[in-house]
């Protein structure tokens, strides 16, 4: 049976593939999109794997925030292996009259552990380039930071109190990823030097690092139990060579599975194509099938014949799916590498490879074995009067069974190989519920034109035929363009409304400047500065401050918070540790859910308020314990209150999770932060007031930040949406299908509505009229359900302001009208300049 | 038609269907055209109802002469004055028989075009069928469906290519005598392509076609 069934295959594959371009596109176009995030996703995961020990800078890395560590801690680093300490902390930078915020590298002489610094332009011997001579501490800045403050090597700068001579340029760094001041001016500094200086007592802002290379076969799961067992309460975190970039291994991870999604829906989308374009090849074979079945075939070799000629064009199209997605990532980094200073491990990943292939074919499975079965299964007779158009043929159990195979096989590979499983599980739910209620929809639209096409008239009676017919389109151009255009849609809205929260929101909620590091002794000092350079310091609208201090939560209501049951969106704020204030008043913009706030004169032991939702995922209610540590001090807070916050709101202290009753914490002399809100022309003036009695404060200016942050969100934005865009040009295919389709099937309707006596123009109008009318509806639908996934996303993942983007839905709906509209004027120049004779006596 | 000539072009070099034609038609008159196969007789009423240019000669439909004529001025010349009846019925798969014949009444922008259209497959015959799809009759109601709206406008003139030719003889003949009275009772002229001598034998006149000429 096989071998009569391949030759049969491959007699009709002879006959060439100039039916099956979309076909094997959309395949194609799938299978790259999968291969493609696939190999890039493994090109810098490998890449990272590689220098995961450089860019920690050794084998094992102890972090604390707020202070150092102790001697307990640096001795337990020493008995490990070789150790450096590192600290970072932004400080303000003064030269010639300009004071900026400056990203400072503290190290000490053994730093670095691995590989070397970039340095150029060094001044004096290299063993000099940090040391202390002539009252000037030495320093390497970036070019950045050369640039910023239109300085030279050489120039004497002030970092704090401290006095610093330039005496390099700094441009690279073994332990950080691209060019050194990418995000700003950047200084490197000796340790001793800020330890003089007093800017690295504990409870002042810095973050620092114990880096240890070990001296023997020692590994990093024994060096934690070590750790772990020396010090069962420590704060401190320690870090693997893996943990070594934060974040960027999970980012990578939710790259992946967001372009493998894309990659899956651009199949979904594509997969319609196939349908059709396989429902469009059998159909042209019915009356070779029953020929064949007429002649004795049975319907397993007509099955074979025909599976194997697709599975023939499916390997063929995920061949070519495979090449594209292989070349993407050297096409990247010969276009984009200077742009990705990600570590890269250029090369071909077969697994990857294998895995979009797999899951090209299996798509196409799903898709073309019903269309096979219905072919297969059509009785001769019913071929030969062609009433398979009129009634429809059930697709038999047994290619149901083969495609349901297939699905259950592509979510298995899907789920088992995504990094991000849930996430996975979702996008791709998502995409297959969109896919489903777009079938829904196109069904729905043609029973509704059926119902209605009776009552209209004329071109619009046909128009409505059409589309509630047999052979109708809807049902390759509502899912094949929907899909593609609910992708855009929500990628394009999540943006447009946090490009908004950025550009707009952000600008008017937040404050134009940031003081931290403001100490608690001189706070009042430090507000006259700021009154007499015209802050309303008065209006809390305009000015805040409030004290920060950094704490541990170590225990609810007695258990462990390790042990306790916590739910997963509020677990920040027990890991690690996290900002707290302490307020003797309640903050007008704080509402009180529950319980009340205390005296604004209380002095007895210590109380605290939650918010809400921190509290319902910790489980706490008014009247229960909270077990923190502050500094190494173990403390117990009751819960008095718990309040509603707004997240985005001009506040400080009221806005964060914990605010405790002041009193005990006051003896901690913790630092302030303070916000304000001033003219762009009153910056400037306020941090060289500011920096003239407190240098150790450290003035952060939002507005440039804000500036900078929307234009590389634009630039992310940007590659999401060309990344997304595969499944618009998925749909693209599917439609460019869709109109080949129609214009076979209309060639003899035009032919009949020429000798009725219409002409090209009521042609044109009707199939233009046609198609725009499904691709409308298509599109309204798309952008409905992309509009409506961005709602849940914009408010409960990213809490930001909602706004219906209004300018994405007017130019999504009329462009795919339009592009709709133009395919249907093109089938109608195409199908009326056929002959109506030859056409009808075809 | 005045000595027209059609020739089409193909791999082996020009086809000539038709040489020199000479044929006149006076209205409420019916002629068949009878020959055999390939003998030009559809390419005849196709370049007659302006469906296709005539290589040469001169065409005159309805008064106007029609060489040179944009497609659309043909239409419009067409539009509910000139029906066709085709060999393969060509009805559209999407519409109901009662649609199909009141569209090209619509089309024409005819007063009380569904009346019509129920009026014309009544008279055929077809009052219990009018909203079944084509795919739900048989041949010979699907033909006459075909005649219900070739005829439902009023036509001055109406072409039928081999209307019979895929009907068995009884469906044939009942289409046929529906066809004849409708074209009679409306003093539509009729010009009728068949093979078959019997139901030519009914037209007026008789003409034969060999070879791209008529005889």
């Amino acid at each position: 049976m096989i071998s009569v069934a391949s030759r049969i295959a491959w007699r009709e594959l002879r006959g060439g593939l100039n039916n099956f371009w979309v076909y094997i596109c959309c395949i194609a176009l799938g299978v790259a999109a999968i291969a493609a995030a696939g190999s890039v996703t493994q090109v810098f995961t490998r890449g990272l794997d590689a220098q995961a020990r450089t860019l920690l800078g050794g084998d094992a890395m102890l972090v604390a925030s707020q202070r150092r560590m102790d001697s307990e801690e640096r001795d337990f680093a020493d008995t490990l292996g070789d150790v450096t300490e590192k600290i970072t902390l932004n400080m303000m930078g003064a030269f010639e009259g300009d004071r900026r915020q400056v990203d400072v590298i503290a190290i000490d002489d053994a730093f670095p552990l691995i590989g070397e610094m970039g340095l150029t332009d060094i001044r004096g011997p290299p063993s000099t380039l940090l040391s202390e001579q002539a009252g000037a501490w030495g320093i390497a800045v970036s070019a950045s930071f050369l640039e910023a403050f239109d300085a030279e090597i050489g120039d004497r700068v002030e970092l704090g109190t401290v006095t610093a001579e330039i005496r390099a340029r700094l441009d690279t760094l073994p332990d950080e990823i691209g060019t050194v001041g990418t995000f700003g001016p950047e200084a490197l500094i000796d340790i001793t030097a800020l330890d003089q200086a007093g800017r690295l007592a504990t409870g002042q802002l810095f973050r620092a690092r114990l880096i240890v290379a070990f001296d023997e076969e020692r590994s990093f799961d024994a060096a934690r139990q070590a750790f772990q067992s020396r010090f069962p309460d420590t704060t401190l975190e320690l870090r693997a060579p893996e943990d070594s970039v934060d974040g960027l291994g999970t980012l990578l991870g939710l790259l992946n599975s967001f372009l493998s999604v894309v990659g899956i829906a651009a199949l979904i989308a594509g997969g319609v194509g196939v349908e059709q374009a396989t429902s469009s090849f059998l159909s042209a074979r019915t009356g070779a099938i029953a020929a064949l079945k007429s002649l004795g075939a049975e319907s397993a070799t007509i099955r074979a014949a025909y599976m194997l000629q697709l599975l023939s064009l499916s390997v063929f199209g995920a061949g070519i799916g495979v090449i594209i997605g292989a070349t993407t990532p050297y096409l990247l980094v010969a276009i984009a590498g200077d742009a990705i200073a990600l570590p890269k491990a250029l090369g071909i990943y077969p697994m990857e490879l294998l895995r979009a292939a797999l899951l090209g074919v299996l798509i196409s499975g799903v898709f073309a074995f019903p269309a096979i079965g219905r072919a297969r299964a059509t009785r001769p007779a019913a071929l030969f009067r062609r009433l398979e158009e009129e009634t429809g043929t059930e697709t038999p159990l047994y290619e149901k069974v083969v495609a349901g195979i297939c699905v259950i096989a592509v979510v298995g590979i899907m789920l088992l190989t995504s990094q991000e499983p849930l996430l996975t599980a979702a996008l791709l739910g998502g995409a297959v519920g969109s896919w489903l209620v777009f079938l829904a929809l196109a069904a729905l639209v043609s029973w509704l034109a059926r119902r209605f096409g009776p009552r209209a008239s004329g071109a619009f009676r046909l128009t409505l035929a059409n589309i509630g017919g047999p052979g109708t389109l809807t049902r390759i151009v509502l899912p094949g363009l929907g899909l593609g255009l609910a992708l855009m849609s929500f990628v394009a809205t999540v943006q447009a409304n946090l490009l908004r929260q950025i550009s707009e929101t952000a600008p008017s909620n937040a404050p134009s400047l940031i003081f931290s590091q403001v100490p608690s002794d001189g706070i009042d000092a430090f507000d006259e500065i700021l009154a007499a350079q015209g802050v309303e310091i008065a209006d809390p609208d305009r000015y805040r401050r409030a004290p920060f201090l950094l704490i541990r939560i170590t225990d609810l209501n007695g258990v462990p918070v390790d042990d306790a049951e916590i739910a997963d969106s509020e677990r920040w704020v027990v890991e690690g540790e996290t900002n707290v204030t302490y307020l003797a008043e309640q903050p007008s913009e704080a509402e009180l859910i529950s319980g009340e706030w205390w005296a604004v004169d209380y002095r007895g032991p210590l109380l605290v308020s939650l918010e809400m939702d921190a509290a319902r995922g910790l489980g706490l209610d008014v009247g229960d314990e909270i077990g923190v540590s502050v500094f190494g001090r173990p403390l117990t807070a009751v819960v008095a209150s718990l309040r509603r916050v707004e997240w985005g709101s001009f506040s400080i202290g009221s806005n964060t999770a914990l605010i405790f009753s002041p009193g005990v914490l006051e003896a901690a002399n913790p630092y302030h932060v303070a916000i304000a809100r001033t003219l762009p022309e009153q910056d400037r003036s306020v941090v060289a007031a500011i920096g003239a009695d407190f240098p150790d404060v450290v003035v952060f200016e939002t507005r440039p930040a804000l500036q900078t942050a929307a234009r590389l969100f634009g630039d992310i934005a940007l590659a999401v949406n060309a990344a997304a865009s595969v499944v618009t040009v998925s749909g693209g295919l599917v439609l460019l299908g869709a109109f080949m389709v129609m214009a076979r099937r209309r060639a003899e309707e035009a032919a009949l509505l020429k000798v009725f006596g219409s002409t090209r123009g009521d042609i044109l109008r009707l199939y233009g009229g046609e198609l725009a009318l499904t691709g409308l509806i298509g599109a309204l639908a798309g952008t409905l359900i992309g509009v409506a996934g961005a709602y849940p996303v914009v408010i409960a993942v990213f809490e930001a302001d909602w706004t219906l983007p209004w300018g994405l839905i007017g130019t999504t709906l009329t462009g795919a009208t339009l592009v709709c509209a133009l395919g249907g004027f093109l089938v109608g120049r195409h199908v009326h300049k056929q002959p109506s004779l030859r056409v009808l006596r075809a | 038609m005045t000595n027209v000539s059609l020739s089409l072009p193909s791999a082996a070099g020009p086809v000539h269907i038709l040489r020199g034609v000479d044929f006149s038609l006076e209205p409420g008159e019916c002629v068949a055209i009878v020959g055999p196969s390939g003998s030009g007789k559809s390419s005849m009423i196709a370049v007659a109802a302006g469906l296709e240019r005539a290589t040469s000669g001169q065409v005159e439909l309805l008064g106007t002469v029609i060489d040179g004529q944009s497609e659309d001025t043909l239409a419009r010349l067409r539009r509910g004055r000139v029906s066709l009846v085709f060999q393969s019925f060509h009805l559209l798969p999407t519409m109901t028989a009662r649609d199909n014949v009141q569209l090209p009444l619509e089309l024409s922008q005819a007063k009380d075009a569904r009346a019509k259209a129920e009026a014309a497959l009544t008279e055929v015959g077809l009052d219990h069928r009018m909203t079944h799809f084509p795919g739900q009759l048989s041949g010979g109601e699907r033909q006459r469906v075909a005649v219900a709206r070739a005829l439902a406008a009023d036509p001055e003139l109406v072409f039928a290519d081999e209307p019979t030719g895929n009907l068995d003889a009884k469906s044939g003949e009942g289409v046929a005598d529906r066809l004849f009275a409708i074209a009679r009772d409306r003093k539509a002229s009729l010009v009728l392509v068949t093979h078959d001598l019997e139901l030519a034998k009914r037209a007026d006149r008789i003409v034969t076609m060999k070879d791209g000429l008529l005889t």
